[in-house]
């Protein structure tokens, strides 16, 4: 592999972290209205202030949860709905205005509908679940059809089993799809989750947080959310991935790395 | 249960690429299919299997026989490794350490564990042989097994196919009438069919 640029040492990496946060105080003493921004001091601050308060893990394992479970029912959904759109047609074709629909509806739309529908409390999981929904049934869907179909005819001669074919034919040959759609799908659920929630006022929501600060001009209340947000985003898709990583070492038997 | 075929026309479109075949393989059999490169020597064995439908003639016996194949490109996934692919194909009381075995006869001791996507072109055949060979069958057909194969490594392999598929028919496409010979095997010449000149 070509490198496109020299790696420089990874404190690097550190120091442009902290320069960065320079930058950002530095912006701070600039602003003009001071209400209307946090600096780095101030962040940390609201951090350690809330960080003691139960409320603020209660809210952000209530949100956690929500979102997280709305993942998680749209990735074993759209999975059994690709499966069965591979192989019944009629279901594909009665599936795929459905999804195409649901893909099209901007999600501001699509929260107020659900909030009139269904009541808030349920919210960020059901959005949660409808932006992932699409984009784990397309991807897996796409990996079923693009799989060779040498290979069912090899399943064919061989007699395999159902069981079979899924753990050893379609499960690695999906892995990548899965994966794809997997990481994909974790970026849209948690924007998408919180979005609702800051319309919506689910009670014990970092959503609902978030728009308390704002009636409230808590702009560092503001910026500790956001940062718990990306970082249990981050986490979740770290965890994640590893979980998936592994599982595609187990299906395949492979060695580990560095044992050839 | 012996395999007999009749009559045995198959067109792809309006190319007629097999046309009126006749054979008998006895169960138990060895016979080795020649006959120049695009003769149908793979189609005639794709309709055996049942993988194409042919046009005229029959074929009796298939549906009562449990096949085994080694394909012409080995169709292996490439993800899992050598035990896995030859254990997929394995009814269930057939153990990994029975797998890891057979793989070591095949010369590929040292392989058995590693991802069949990082395998030679040459053990990827012995790992595709292998699995048609452990496999419950009572006819294994192979589409030129022995491409890729040094002279050593095929004595090596002919001689266990014919240890392990004693009393299974035995259809084998080959280029190579020693191979027959090795195999004990009746030779299938199939021809190329001209297309008669049509008169315009
Ligand atoms: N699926 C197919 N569709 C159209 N033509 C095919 C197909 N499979 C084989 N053929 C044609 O049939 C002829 C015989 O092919 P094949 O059976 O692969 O020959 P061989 O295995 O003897 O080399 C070739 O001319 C090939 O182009
Ligand atoms: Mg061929």
């Amino acid at each position: 592999m070509k490198r496109r640029y020299k790696s420089l040492p990874p404190v690097i990496r550190w120091l442009v972290i902290v320069f960065w946060v320079l930058i950002w105080q530095l912006c701070s003493y600039l602003v003009p209205y001071k209400f209307l921004f946090a600096s780095p001091v101030q962040v940390m601050a609201a951090f350690g202030q809330l960080c003691f308060s139960a409320d603020f893990w209660l809210t952000t394992a209530s949100s956690f949860w929500k979102i997280s479970a709305g993942f998680f029912l749209a990735l074993l959904t759209g999975c059994l709905l690709a499966a069965f759109s591979y192989r019944f047609v009629i279901v594909r074709e009665l599936l795929m205005p459905l999804i195409r629909l649901i893909k099209a509806i901007p999600v501001a739309s699509f929260i107020i509908l659900v909030i009139l529908w269904f009541n808030s409390s349920s919210l960020s999981t059901i959005i949660s679940f409808s932006m992932v929904l699409p984009v784990i049934y397309i991807n897996i869907l796409q990996g079923l059809d693009s799989y060779d179909e040498k290979m069912l005819e090899m399943a064919y001669v061989f007699r395999l089993s159902l069981v079979r074919r899924i753990r050893y034919l379609y499960i690695p040959a999906l892995m990548p799809y899965f994966v794809t759609a997997c990481s994909l799908g974790l970026g849209f659920c948690w924007k998408s989750g919180v979005a609702a929630e800051v319309i919506g006022q689910p009670a014990h929501s970092i959503g609902g947080e978030i728009y308390m600060t704002k009636l409230n001009l808590l702009t560092p209340e503001l910026f500790v959310w956001t940062i718990v947000i990306i970082l249990i985003s981050a986490s979740f898709e770290k965890l994640i991935m590893f979980f998936l990583h592994k599982l595609e070492k187990k299906i395949s038997h492979l060695p580990r790395q560095g044992q050839e | 249960m012996d395999l007999t075929i009749r009559q045995l026309t198959k067109k792809f479109n309006d190319q007629i690429v097999l046309h009126d075949i006749n054979a008998d393989f006895e169960q138990g059999s060895v016979t080795c299919i020649t006959g120049p490169s695009g003769c149908g020597k793979t189609t005639l064995i794709h309709c055996i299997l049942g993988l194409y439908k042919p046009d005229s003639g029959e074929i009796t016996g298939a549906a009562d026989t449990r096949f085994a194949a080694v394909f012409q490109e080995n169709r292996l996934c490439p993800q899992l490794d050598a035990i896995t692919n030859v254990q997929l194909a394995c009814k269930k009381n057939v153990s990994a350490a029975e797998i890891c075995t057979s793989l070591d006869a095949m010369g590929l001791t040292d392989y058995a564990g590693k991802q069949v996507s990082s395998l030679s072109g040459g053990m990827k055949r012995r790992v595709s042989i292998l699995r048609a060979l452990m496999a419950e069958s009572d006819c294994i057909i192979m589409d030129e097994p022995f491409k890729g194969l040094d002279d050593a490594l095929k004595d090596q392999v002919i001689s266990y196919i014919r240890n392990k598929a004693k009393g299974k028919t035995l259809l084998v496409v080959t280029h190579d009438l020693r191979d027959a010979e090795k195999l004990n095997a009746k030779i299938l010449t199939l021809t190329a069919f001209q297309q008669p000149f049509l008169l315009i």
